[in-house]
């Protein structure tokens, strides 16, 4: 800590009941009983449909170098499966797990139990009736064609009242906090809980219900497009970084005032910079240099939430080795620092040119969505399940599978596809290579990618097991927690296992 | 951190799993111990260099926004174009009378008059070095396009005896001078052109005729400037 700081501030700044009071843990019990019936459901549900994609994405990663497998079936053509795996990640499990975690960290962090939560329980089976109809629909044939909105558009009423029922508990368990401090992640939690209705219903009113004309379609489109993963899925994994890796290795953020020009920048640039994925399109060429230079900008909040976690956790990596939570959350928090500038980079004109329409975009999609995202809502998972089960995680080689099989995979998945797209895009910018060979090109990174899929498959299933698992599991009297570490390093960790889990 | 020293009471738990109220306090209560507090911010400064590597940032953003930004006009496509040739070029609406007047020739009469102007030898006339489109006036050629003209006619030395329908109402003014400019002038002809107002004038005279065609005999009685 810094001295010379006012103490005002340092005041404002710490939590008023922040000790270890038998009275303030009893307050935490009482708010993981009030959050275990709605976050339980929702993490139990997202989990269903995090299989469910990771089916369709093993398919549509098959079908990518073996187009006839399966093409007989309009249902389970390329065009219906690919936006159908989308959809169910992005609405099925990540907003899903998303809206859990936010939950309990709001409520933990206002100090206040969940309101209603069977109500919540309810919207939340609403919701997932929504994400049913606009999967089935796809498949149908139903798609509205529109990128991250294909659902049609009666899924997307569904998925909009519902989403309104639940998110307005987490807005009002903010506004009857009982600790008036603002931690950092409340900030983020509470922006994104607000900019997610405002992308969806915009997007959705302009694109699929009255849809506006011509190219602007394209601009309205890759507004929401980008801006769901900028200002919906960036905030809330942030939050979760923010209150995690203070709070498993015990230590406070480093520094509030980069805490407060990471949000305010994020605020200020990110919803500009979704239209340079129309780089070379019909847009008015100012649009574009707007949105370029926002991109560009967005290095501001990216290295100064790189700084402030990474400055949070020097002195303490050796915690990755027993904290299952600090190790997905740490993978996360170093995926968010490198997708970001991969992403600044992408927006530059040069790079655009070759880069675009290659498999370098679905890479760096997945490097966002999946190395950052879905590992921080694993490693919050971690922490969250067992408070909310009152059980612990019952088996420690699956969740260190689970590590391996999710982390190696990404990266197996990442880096050929990278290297395979700008391959590819360099060969489609050259006019002597004709577009087959072009195509042809691509097929081995496009195998790897099935293996990294397979890959992730497995460890998906470990986790799905784990979870069924410590939710089966007879309550029994006391046991120990399983700690991180295959059971034969037990011995080696010593005093260390399972404090920090 | 140390474990504290008392251990906390019960929680308050959902009145349902009363009957396994024991155990799962000594579960609850563990995994809250060895929780750490809830996180807080600590206040160390922004570094300088950081600071330093923004403002750079923000000076390429500015210079990249002014000279990249296509004059910030909506139609300017190439972000290296200033902007200011589209303003100066000439305002929407003047459009060039051949170029409408070909698209509408292929469109409207080109199946009978064929692209070539030729026609076909006893069906229909030709129109390239015609005696009738070749004229000082273009009143009676005005009047054949909006009324059509049917029965036996002359061209050019040759009999001629079929039926041209009227397009009165299938296209504008615009179309049928930019049509006859482009007949006038096209194959070897040179007439000159026919302005869009003397169309509108003529359609007005000849309102009452309807969609009914001509005659050749009726045309020959119109003078040509009329």
């Amino acid at each position: 800590m810094n001295s010379q700081s006012s103490p005002s501030l340092r005041q404002a700044l710490t939590p008023s009941d922040n000790d270890s009071s038998p009275e303030r843990k009893a307050l935490l019990a009482e708010i993981d009983a009030s959050c275990r019936r709605p976050v339980l459901f929702m993490f139990a549900n997202g989990l269903l449909w995090l299989m469910a994609g990771t089916a369709l994405a093993l398919l549509t990663s098959y079908k990518m170098h073996s187009p006839n497998f399966l093409a007989d079936w309009s249902w389970l053509t390329f065009g219906r499966v690919r936006p159908a795996h989308l959809n169910t990640m992005v609405y099925g499990f990540a907003s899903q797990v998303a809206i859990g975690v936010a939950i309990w960290l709001m409520c933990r962090l206002g100090r206040v139990p969940f309101m209603q939560g069977g109500l919540v329980v309810g919207a939340t089976i609403f919701w997932n009736i929504g994400v049913t109809v606009g999967i089935v629909g796809i498949l149908a044939g139903d798609s509205t064609s529109i990128e991250w909105l294909e659902m049609p558009g009666y899924a997307a009423y569904i998925l909009f009242i519902a989403y309104a029922l639940i998110a307005i508990w987490a807005i009002i368990a903010f506004r009857f906090r009982r600790e008036r401090h603002l931690y950092v992640s409340q900030w983020y939690l509470l922006a994104a809980l607000f900019w997610f209705p405002w992308l969806y219903s915009a997007a959705n009113m302009m694109l699929v219900i009255d849809p506006v004309r011509g190219t602007v379609q394209g601009a309205v489109n890759w507004w929401f497009a980008h801006n769901v993963l900028g200002l919906w899925f960036t905030p809330i994994g942030l939050a979760a970084i923010y209150y995690f890796i203070p709070k498993v290795i015990g230590r406070p953020i480093h520094s509030y005032f980069l805490s407060t020009l990471g949000f305010w920048s994020l605020a200020l640039f990110y919803n500009w910079a979704g239209i340079h994925h129309l780089i070379g399109g019909p847009m008015p060429a100012w649009l574009i240099t707007v949105s370029v230079v926002a991109s560009m900008m967005m290095i501001i909040p990216v290295v100064t939430v790189a700084i402030n976690h990474h400055m949070t956790m020097v002195g303490h990596f050796k915690k990755l080795k027993y904290s299952p939570t600090l190790r997905f959350i740490v993978f996360g928090a170093m995926s968010y620092t490198v997708v970001s500038l991969q992403g600044s980079s992408m927006a530059i004109r040069s790079l655009n040119e070759v880069t675009h329409f290659t498999h370098y975009t679905i890479a760096h999609a997945h490097l966002g969505v999946y190395a950052f995202f879905t590992m921080v809502m694993f490693g919050s998972m971690y922490y969250i399940v067992p408070r909310l089960a009152l059980r612990e995680w019952p088996s420690a080689r699956l969740i260190s599978i689970h590590f391996w099989t999710t982390a190696l995979g990404i990266l197996l998945y990442v880096v050929p596809l990278s290297v395979g797209g700008v391959l590819q895009g360099l060969a489609m910018n050259n006019p002597d290579i004709p577009f087959l060979k072009t195509v042809e090109l691509t097929k081995p990174y496009l195998v790897t990618r099935t293996f990294a899929g397979i890959l992730m498959t497995v460890g998906h299933t470990v986790f799905a097991v784990n979870f069924v698992w410590i939710l089966a599991r007879r309550r029994k009297a006391y046991q120990p927690p399983v700690p991180f570490i295959a059971a034969g390093l037990q011995q080696e960790a010593g005093a260390q296992l399972g404090k920090d889990i | 951190m140390n474990p504290p020293s008392n251990p906390p009471p019960a929680p308050k738990l959902d009145p349902h799993e009363d009957h396994e109220l024991h155990d799962v306090m000594q579960i609850h209560t563990a995994i809250l111990r060895r929780e750490k507090a809830e996180p807080q911010e600590g206040l160390e400064p922004m570094p300088i260099w950081l600071a330093a590597l923004f403002g750079a940032l923000l000076l390429w953003g500015g210079y990249y926004l002014g000279r990249y930004n296509g004059g910030f006009k909506a139609l300017v496509f190439d972000e290296k174009s200033s902007g200011l040739p589209i303003m100066a070029a000439k305002p929407p609406g003047s459009v060039d009378m051949v170029v409408l007047g070909k698209r509408t020739y292929t469109a409207m009469c080109a199946p009978c008059h064929q692209e070539t102007g030729l026609g076909l030898p006893g069906q229909f006339p030709p129109l390239a070095g015609s005696d009738w489109v070749n004229t000082a006036g273009h009143a009676r050629l005005v009047r054949i396009v909006l009324n059509g003209l049917t029965g036996p006619m002359e061209v050019n030395g040759q009999p001629f005896n079929n039926s041209m329908p009227p397009w009165r109402d299938s296209i504008t003014d615009e179309q049928v001078a930019a049509v006859l400019t482009y007949v006038r002038q096209s194959w070897g002809n040179k007439a000159p052109g026919v302005p869009i107002d003397d169309v509108k004038v003529i359609r007005d005279k000849t309102k009452e005729r309807a969609n009914q065609p001509w005659t050749a005999d009726l045309l020959k009685a119109t003078p040509e400037s009329e």
